[in-house]
């Protein structure tokens, strides 16, 4: 069976069966919300290694809620998009704290939260020429997604700060032209 | 030593943070290394194929990133 048609099968799957939005996946996925007041309580007070903890722990309940909404098989479209959303407000918001109180260079944190609002702002045109509530999967984001977790980690850990800040926004670029043609340009799969 | 506010001495704090860096980067690169390959033999002309084919180089690059600033911190580049 070709990725095209296991992809098919699984969306197909997924529609065929509503899922409430209320399940143990989203609400391990909100959960990640919890981890930012004492993080910023760490960062206002200097702590580096509470910090990065916390943020570690956040970034440990975004690989979980995948691995929980195929145990507790609750997968949805409305899930993954929720997914994508606390990705955006978490990493921005500990980007922005981090940059804020000087443990992380001003400008390329910038360039990242222009370019996380751009990427944003290109999945809702997506999703409205796909006339439903989806998520367009790209495996660079992904990855992205996680270096930015990482990154956070770096400003709080004071590990290569200039070095991995600055060579972000490059990839991020990189990766943001690909998607747009995918989904500005290319035809939506139905 | 630690202090009171640290959870754990920072030698110990930084040689962690190089093993979640190099070390998870390294073994990233060699994930996506073998993603890559496995894509070899499918269709390109396919659009889901060349997204995962993208995602995997870009892997490839991040995870690069990633052990020359573990390296780089420890001095070796």
């Amino acid at each position: 069976m070709t990725i095209k048609r296991k992809q098919a099968s699984v969306a197909a799957v997924a529609e065929a069966r509503t899922v409430s939005p209320w399940n143990p996946a989203n609400a391990v996925t909100a959960s990640r919300f919890l981890t930012l007041p004492p993080f910023v309580w760490a960062v206002m007070h200097g702590y580096h290694q509470w910090a990065t903890l916390f943020m570690l722990i956040c970034g440990l309940l975004d690989k979980l809620d995948g691995l929980v909404a195929r145990v507790f098989d609750c997968r949805s479209a409305f899930g993954e998009l929720f997914d994508a959303i606390a990705d955006a407000l978490c990493y921005g918001f500990g980007l922005v704290i981090v940059a804020a109180y000087g443990w992380a260079p001003v400008v390329p944190v910038i360039l990242v939260i222009a370019l996380g609002i751009a990427n944003g702002a290109m999945r809702v045109v997506y999703g409205m020429r796909a006339g439903r509530a989806t998520n367009y999967k790209s495996y660079a984001m992904e990855r992205l997604v996680a270096y930015t977790g990482y990154l956070i980690g770096f400003a709080t850990s004071a590990y290569e700060v200039r070095y991995f800040f600055w060579v972000f926004p490059f990839v991020m670029v990189t990766i943001l032209c690909y998607d747009a043609k995918r989904m500005l340009v290319d035809p939506v799969p139905q | 030593m630690t202090e009171a506010h640290q959870l754990v001495s920072t030698t110990t704090f930084m040689w962690f943070i190089t093993f979640c860096v190099g070390g998870v980067s390294a073994l990233w690169l060699v994930y996506d290394g073998f993603n890559l390959a496995r894509t070899r033999k499918l269709d390109r002309a396919d659009p889901v194929v060349r997204d995962r084919r993208f995602g995997y180089t870009m892997g490839l690059i991040m995870a690069t990133v990633g052990v020359i600033g573990a390296l780089r911190f420890h001095g070796v580049l």
